[in-house]
């Protein structure tokens, strides 16, 4: 009854756990890393009882997956973590008792307190002592680490597939370090911190889960790292005061960690062994490795298994994108309240000023359409800020940069929807040769880490050979999406009179908890506004 | 085969790889035919630019709908541009 906690405190108590935890191994720590985080506790804030030194340390250490907007998924809505073993209520219970134990006694009502006001609270502790280590000096991560990034709400796992540094080897921020397998295709994940690469911790041709430790880096300022942000600057802003000495963005503003922690006790049991010549077969044949039976020895998976599975189905690499698609739209439609709105307007004065400036350029420097239409609703966000964040930790988290992940369908069917950094930036060429990039590279299986995690909104267009219309459903954690149908003929009234016009049908299917009808309404209006100008 | 039209079904496989141009029927519209966006068109227009030397202008498009109106009008361009 006098014995309260907050959520600061219980904040406080899970990150004196942490703390202690860290006496254990390297591996250990991380583990537990993950798992608090997954479970959704800012460990940045709150009171702080550590000597100094050692909160230089842990605040950025353990901060940087919690800033990725993790919080907002609460335990209760992963059952599968739950599935693997985490302690249900009355083991829990015990644990948290000889947790008090192990603290002498002063930690008794604290532990019952917690327990008591939070299920996720209980849930840390409890997990802490599965886990195990022995209270003691606590020894602190010495080094940045490169992380299995996560590239979408429902991405387990990856497989690391090719190391682009070696050991020693100089990084700088942004530069690609290695390519990484998943549902989604191959992805090349970005370093986020300028170092050097100390060691390599995992074989090209592993399965690695979200969150798992890749490689080690030696940061040149160790000093610097606890105030200084190094991960990309868009989720350092959204999420001020928060630091960073995680080496890689190793997440995406979606939430899919809960599972992480629970997948690496058994990490080596689950992974399929895979020889590397049925990898690249599979990878050239399109075939997913997930779930195909292998018949080599121990159930590894030959290249013959790949040569079968692509014979029984050309194209199995879809359903695993099918799967992942599913599970995000299904989350999408859980858990967003969405509303739609539609407006057809005149898009003829646009598409004469562009066929009028194609017609001075070469067919290399040839706009089409959808960068028009990118470009006007990119700047028509500069104006609408509730349209472009991340629903995260039950509060909408605007984005300080228009980053406009684009729908692109992809050849063996499946989409991606990248980001376009800075749609709202640049000239309306500069602005195309981006999407012509992007969608290029989503189709090559080329993206790049950070363009799965950045995207603030979405916009998603039919092109010529569409429908009228579509109504999007919004990606999960963002709160938005456009969507543009074909360009079509139609008869239109301008100036009193009716005339054949080539009109749009563009659509906003929105959040709202962030926004609603009547100001969305407005947003599609400037839309139209901005393409009745579009040299302006 | 002529010339033109292999190196046109090249630039396509170059751009869309995987469509099927074995069974594409050369009079239908090629953008339905292989299901390929404006995106993919434009490339194997810039393809065309870079190994053919010809320009397909936007009001010109209406002619290259189907490979046999690309392929003739990459010829009659060559033949009469050279």
């Amino acid at each position: 009854m006098a014995s309260r906690i907050d959520d600061r405190g219980i904040e406080y108590r899970v990150r004196r756990v942490l703390l202690w935890q860290l006496s254990g191994s390297e591996a250990q720590a991380q583990r537990f890393h993950e798992e608090a985080d997954a479970l959704g506790f800012d460990l940045r804030r709150g009171p702080d009882p550590l000597p100094a030194g050692q909160r230089e340390d842990l605040a950025p250490w353990a901060s940087s997956r919690w800033r990725r907007g993790r919080l907002a998924e609460a335990p209760r809505r992963r059952p599968r973590a739950r599935a693997s073993g985490r302690p249900r209520s009355a083991g829990k219970w015990r644990d948290l008792v000889g947790l008090a134990a192990r603290f002498g006694g002063s930690w008794s009502r604290p532990g019952r307190a917690i327990a008591r006001q939070s299920r996720a609270g209980a849930d840390a502790l409890a997990h802490t002592l599965r886990l195990g280590g022995p209270p003691g000096r606590a020894k602190l991560l010495p080094m940045a680490q490169l992380t299995m990034p996560s590239l979408g709400a429902d991405m387990e796992s990856g497989v690391l597939v090719e190391w682009m540094v070696a050991p020693g080897d100089e990084v700088r921020r942004g530069q690609v370090v290695a390519v990484v397998e998943t549902d989604k295709g191959a992805i090349d994940v970005e370093i986020f911190q300028d170092g050097v690469i100390e060691e390599l911790l995992v074989e090209p041709d592993t399965e690695v889960p979200v969150g798992a430790p890749l490689a080690r880096l030696r940061t040149s300022g160790d000093e610097a790292e606890a105030s200084e942000p190094a991960t990309s600057p868009e989720r350092a802003e959204a999420t001020p005061a928060a630091s960073e000495s995680t080496a890689a963005e190793t997440s995406g503003p979606e939430n899919g960690g809960a599972e992480t922690a629970a997948h690496v006790p058994s990490e080596a049991a689950e992974r399929a062994k895979v020889s590397p010549r049925a990898r690249k077969l599979a990878s050239e044949l399109g075939v997913s490795l997930r779930g195909l039976a292998g018949t080599g020895p121990q159930g590894s998976i030959t290249a013959d298994d790949v040569q079968r599975a692509a014979k029984a189905r050309p194209s199995a690499e879809p359903s695993s994108m099918r799967a992942a698609i599913g599970a995000s739209m299904s989350r999408s439609k859980r858990e967003i309240p969405h509303y739609y709105l539609r407006h057809t307007f005149d898009l003829e004065p646009a598409l004469r000023w562009l066929e009028a400036r194609n017609a001075e350029v070469s067919v290399s420097e040839r706009v089409l359409p959808v960068a028009l239409l990118v470009h006007a609703v990119a700047r028509a966000l500069r104006e609408f800020p509730e349209l472009c964040g991340w629903w995260r930790d039950e509060a909408f988290v605007p984005s300080p940069r228009i980053h406009v992940g684009l729908a692109v369908s992809l050849r063996d069917g499946g989409l991606v929807a990248p980001a376009l950094h800075h749609a709202d930036q640049g000239t309306l060429t500069e602005l195309f040769a981006g999407i012509r990039d992007l969608t290029k590279r989503a189709r090559a299986n080329q993206l790049r880490s950070s363009e799965f995690s950045d995207a603030a909104i979405t916009i998603t267009s039919l092109g010529d050979q569409g429908v009228e219309s579509l109504y999007g459903v919004i990606v999960p954690p963002q709160v938005a999406i456009v969507g543009f149908g074909s360009i079509v003929v139609r008869p239109w009234v301008v100036d009193g009179r009716i005339e054949a016009r080539r009109v749009i049908t563009m659509t906003l299917s929105a959040d709202h908890r962030v926004s609603d009808g009547h100001r969305s309404g407005r947003f599609l209006r400037r839309v139209e506004q901005i393409l009745q100008e579009p040299g302006a | 085969m002529s010339d033109t039209k292999t190196v046109i079904l090249a630039i396509i496989d170059d751009v869309a790889p995987g469509c099927d141009l074995e069974g594409l029927d050369p009079a239908a519209d090629l953008r339905e035919e292989l299901d390929i966006d404006s995106m993919d068109f434009l490339n194997v227009l810039i393809g065309i630019k870079e190994r053919l030397q010809v320009e397909v202008a936007e009001q010109d498009y209406g002619e290259v709908r189907s490979l046999d109106g690309l392929v003739a009008y990459v010829d009659g361009r060559r033949s009469s541009g050279s």
